[in-house]
């Protein structure tokens, strides 16, 4: 159906639309188009079915598999009869029910307990619950209004009825200002606060437990049900009712004490949400026990640095200061340092509402320097304080109030203390042992601690512009050693993107004297190729066009510094590379042509420069090559050796030259591959010497041990060329190996499935000269794969889609050698699909153009 | 919950939970095998709810799949990313065994095998639903739209909610309860064409 897309967005328009108004909507939309007007207002009129077969999930539609299940509707608990159901979940079922014993009528929401959850002992817990559960009588408290056990023995609850949306899709679809949210959230709060007052912790808030109603009214629900219906088995629980415990504080998920202020934390993480969109901790991919130590172990964003598409750009401006220390003091890991109380959560978003001053303060230095200190005993007390201030709070507090002005004090001297200690770490030691083979692990070790401290000061270091201008020299530091590709990295390029941004943000807050706009292009261009790493194309072009324009900017102020032009171009052939990796060679061609033409006007014969040339000429070479220009791609190519050679000599040791002396000779093996067989096989032998060479000095060195894979990788093409089967096989599965223990070490890194990628095409390759389709297609099939995964990460990434048709003419050619004619017309169809949609976007090299050519010539066999 | 004896073994525990890792990681043949691996448990444990061992019981393919998962599944220890990948796996298999039961019962009917008693009491009419005639229907639409028929396996047969499938297929909320409020009509639609004929 190709309208199928149409009619879908048109669906969802018109059923946005008031009923009444929906058949003129239609017609509008339609434009005379009959056939589209059918079928959208026959869906619409389905839509308005009063029961819908698919609503119920397949286990419910007992006359389907035709045996007896509990059919809850007709039935009676107590006073009350099922109307209809309005919810479930892991515990049982939330029906809509009515009292109906004549005295008089009452909707009631009726939850029910899944007889398997309900054993014994959770009955009585769940009886002494209820009665205090039902002493609690609040405007936006949902009121419990009854409870029992029915004949059969299921727990049942008859709760006040509410009629609402819940807190996060109605401050969403009524796109309620900062204000507004506040001041609902206060209400919220209020709730809480008398629930407390009773005694009562809710354990379980989060935005689906809380229902608005029309008029603006929130209503909490289920409070103290989490404690009446829990078991022994409290982490089965867990696992059993949420998807991610995202709104669990560290204690509960660790299963401690659970207090009043689990509930403030559980409240912090819903004014998070409410006020930025997303939730304060990121549980992607986690497991349980790694969620287990986020929670406890990570420091949210500050709400102000959070970027949401939803948030419009003020905001930032709204949430900083007095809102991102009132949300992020709700959510401190110590139960103790959190608001005392609701109330004073409460008491500092009244007093920012009236532009008082709040008294939520970031951590301050005692406290980060009581880190450093032994804490136990701190912690005793301050746990001690807690439960003593409710019957003492006043004495106690001017006492705590000169312990910690005396704390404070010696702390400030630590605080002094730990910033040189971060500091000589990073800046006086790091450089030492930086272009030193096989430093990664101890630059690992030096990166964590560097770390610790470096998120502890920043909380402190608002204030200070040198302190942040170190800070931000820090980050940028500590990003380098994670990933930046160029010198000896960890490959953790998520980490280092998040590096280099939280020093983006010192840096745009700092003035923009040279030094600092300098160190800014710097970071950009840096963050927009580790990007381009992690698959996100779009992210990296944007980064590598502002990067540019900030160069431009500083290299025409201050035209004088070789230092700034040196990395103005370095940008540039970066940003050239971008293009080039994603096949949009007419873009990147001249940016390398540019490059070089800039060093040659500084022609210094610094290290720096030669490098920079000889990685110039490679990339250029490369470029031209898959732009199907062999005769100039050679001769750039040519020139990348020649320097790369005479680097090699001049600096045996230094692991960064070696790096581009391996990136040299890889592409041009690549080059020459068809043209020079030999020349092309000792390069890609000369290439892996250098990378085991590295690889040996430093084992926990991902990119030395990657670099090792590609070489491996060039060996086996290069065999296969000159018809050496079994050593092209025995070179392509060492390099499998590899790249599947590095896509195992980081499968986010887009890198190494790439390469597994085409790796799998070379063998395919392979299988095909040994007389083995049924073998090759199965390899080609498995590359294909890869590339779909890779496209589907990033539509924008062309170049992971011209991969994905290579294979699949490949795959194609094999299933015609293999007679599956049907399976090859589809694979070469979606081939020539993929094909066009490139050239149509104008992303097609020269190279291309014969794949084009022989998918064509392919289908015409037919 | 109290789960019946655990019958299976710590090998095949084991064994599921690592084909939800290579899963994670992109193997290609790993969902397949872990169907096969997880269908008899899930069919059997199916089968225990249906044939009303617990009789005061409602069913529901949530409490189902969540329970599979907890006795199948090393779930201490893999990702929230693999959980996803066994409750996907585990509404396939369950759209699987209610339309092979379904497969039975008419070609029972057919052979003139009595009826069950319970068929008595089913529900009233307009909640009648032809399980063969919907999987039809979405084997339809998995041709014509790959995703929402997905997203229609995950809730109908998956029992999943919206917040689940949204973290499964990795869409934003807003974007599954747009296709399922479509796929509800359209189903909604088709079937009852076919009901009419």
């Amino acid at each position: 159906m190709e309208n199928w897309q149409k009619i879908k967005d048109i669906f969802a328009d018109a059923i946005e639309q008031p009923a009444d108004l929906r058949a003129e909507f239609l017609r509008a939309k339609c434009d005379g188009d009959n056939l589209l007007f059918d079928e959208v207002s026959s869906l619409l009129a389905a839509s308005g079915d009063f029961e819908n077969l698919i609503e119920k999930n397949a286990f419910d539609l007992s006359s389907v598999v035709g045996c007896r299940v509990e059919d809850y509707r007709e039935r009676h608990f107590g006073k009350y009869r099922i109307i209809r159901e309005i919810g479930s979940g892991g515990m049982g079922s939330v029906f809509l029910a009515e009292r109906d014993d004549g005295e008089f009528t009452m909707q009631v929401a009726l939850k029910i307990v899944r007889q398997s959850i309900a054993d014994r002992e959770i009955i009585s817990r769940f009886r002494r619950e209820r009665q205090i559960l039902a002493g609690l009588s609040h405007p936006n408290i949902a009121a419990l209004h009854d409870g029992g056990v029915s004949e059969k023995g299921e727990p049942y609850l008859a709760m006040e009825y509410v009629d609402g949306q819940t807190l996060i899709d109605y401050s969403v679809e009524h796109n309620l200002s900062i204000d507004k949210k506040l001041r609902l959230f206060l209400k919220i709060c209020a709730a809480v606060s008398y629930a407390h007052r009773h005694l009562v912790v809710h354990r379980d808030i989060k935005p689906s437990n809380i229902l608005v109603t029309e008029d603006r009214e929130p209503k909490l629900l289920d409070f103290g049900l989490a404690k009446a219906f829990e078991s022994d088995s409290s982490k089965t629980q867990t696992a059993l009712r949420a998807f991610t415990p995202a709104y669990a504080s560290p204690e509960q998920i660790k299963g401690g004490n659970i207090t009043t202020s689990s509930d403030i934390y559980s409240l912090g993480v819903v004014f998070y949400e409410l006020l930025t969109g997303t939730k304060p901790l990121n549980f992607d991919n986690k497991s349980f026990d790694e969620i287990v130590q986020t929670i406890g172990g990570t420091e949210p964003l500050k709400p102000s640095a959070v970027e949401t598409e939803l948030k419009p750009a003020h905001t930032a401006q709204i949430l900083r200061g007095d809102l991102d220390n009132i949300a992020l003091t709700a959510l401190r890991k110590e139960p103790e340092r959190r608001f005392k109380t609701v109330d004073d959560f409460a008491d500092d978003i009244e007093r920012h509402l009236n532009g008082r001053p709040i008294t939520a303060r970031p951590n301050t230095a005692g406290y980060l320097a009581g880190k450093f200190i032994r804490r136990n005993k701190i912690a005793v007390a301050a746990a001690a304080f807690v439960l003593l201030s409710l019957v003492v709070g006043l004495i106690f507090s001017l006492w705590q109030a000169d312990r910690v002005r005396k704390e404070r004090d010696r702390a400030e001297k630590r605080f002094q203390d730990v910033r040189q200690l971060s500091n000589s770490l990073l800046f006086e030691i790091s450089p030492k042992i930086e272009r030193l083979p096989g430093s990664v692990e101890a630059r690992e070790i030096l990166v964590k601690r560097a770390l610790e401290y470096l998120d502890s000061l920043s909380e402190e270091s608002q204030y200070d512009q040198s302190l942040r201008a170190e800070l931000a020299s820090a980050y940028e530091k500590v990003g380098n050693l994670q990933g930046n590709i160029d010198r000896p990295n960890l490959s953790d390029f998520a980490g280092a993107v998040t590096s280099f941004e939280k020093a983006r943000a010192i840096r745009e807050s700092l003035p923009l004297d040279s030094e600092n706009q300098y160190r800014l292009a710097l970071n950009v261009s840096l963050t927009s190729s580790i990007r381009n790493r992690q698959n996100d194309v779009k992210g990296s072009l944007t980064d590598a066009g502002l990067a540019n324009a900030i160069f431009i900017d500083l290299t025409s102020t201050i035209p004088d510094s070789i230092e700034y032009k040196t990395s103005a171009i370095e940008a540039e052939i970066e940003y050239g590379q971008i293009y080039s990796m994603n096949n949009r060679f007419a873009e990147a061609v001249p940016r390398f042509r540019g490059a070089l033409a800039a060093l040659a006007r500084i022609d210094n014969n610094q290290i720096k420069t030669r490098q920079l040339t000889a990685k110039g000429y490679a990339f250029l070479g490369n470029a031209l090559s898959w732009d199907g220009n062999q005769p100039d791609a050679e001769t750039e190519i040519k020139k990348a050796i020649i320097i790369s050679e005479s680097l090699a000599a001049d600096y045996p040791d230094d692991s960064e030259i070696q790096a581009t002396v391996w990136q040299t000779f890889t592409l041009a093996s690549s080059v020459y591959e068809d043209t020079q067989p030999s020349f092309s096989l000792d390069l890609a032998k000369r290439a892996l010497t250098i990378a085991e060479r590295a690889a040996g000095a430093d084992k926990a060195d991902s990119q030395a041990r990657y670099n090792v894979g590609r070489a491996f990788s060039r060996l086996g093409i290069m065999f296969s060329k000159s018809q050496k089967l079994s050593q092209a096989e025995t070179n392509l599965q060492e390099s499998e190996k590899i790249f599947n223990e590095l896509i195992v070490k980081e499968p986010k890194n887009v890198i190494y499935q790439r390469d597994l990628g085409k790796l799998y095409v070379r063998m395919g390759d392979t299988s095909e000269k040994q007389q083995n389709p049924a073998d090759a297609l199965l390899k080609y099939q498995n590359s294909a794969l890869i590339f779909e995964k890779i496209a589907d990460g990033d539509g924008l990434n062309t170049l992971a889609l011209r991969d994905l048709a290579q294979s699949l003419k490949s795959v194609g050619a094999m299933q015609i050698a293999l007679k599956q004619k049907a399976e090859a017309i589809k694979t070469l169809e979606k081939a020539k699909q993929i094909l066009a949609n490139l050239k149509a976007a104008n992303s097609i090299g020269g190279f291309d153009k014969q794949l084009i050519e022989e998918v064509e010539t392919l289908l015409r066999s037919f | 919950m109290r789960l019946r004896s655990n019958k299976m073994s710590a090998g095949k525990k084991d064994e599921i939970t690592l084909l939800l890792g290579r899963i994670s990681d992109g193997s290609d043949t790993a969902p397949g095998k872990l169907l096969e691996l997880v269908y008899d448990d899930l069919r059997r444990l199916a089968g225990a709810y249906m044939q009303n061992e617990r009789s005061d019981h409602t069913l529901q393919a949530t409490a189902l799949v969540h329970e599979a998962y907890l006795r199948l599944v090393d779930w201490k220890n893999v990702s929230w990313q693999s959980r996803a990948q066994f409750f996907s796996v585990a509404a396939e298999v369950m759209r699987k065994v209610l339309i092979d039961h379904a497969r039975a019962r008419k070609a029972q009917k057919r052979d003139g095998h009595r009826l069950v008693l319970d068929e008595a009491i089913s529900l009233p009419d307009h909640r009648q639903i032809d399980m063969i005639a919907l999987d039809d229907a979405l084997q339809n639409l998995e041709k014509i739209d790959p995703r929402q028929a997905k997203i229609v396996e995950l809730r109908f047969f998956g029992g999943l909610t919206i917040e689940e499938t949204a973290y499964i297929l990795k869409l934003s909320e807003s974007a599954v309860r747009r296709e399922w409020t479509f796929a509800k009509a359209w189903f909604q639609r088709e079937l009852s064409q076919t009901d009419g004929r």
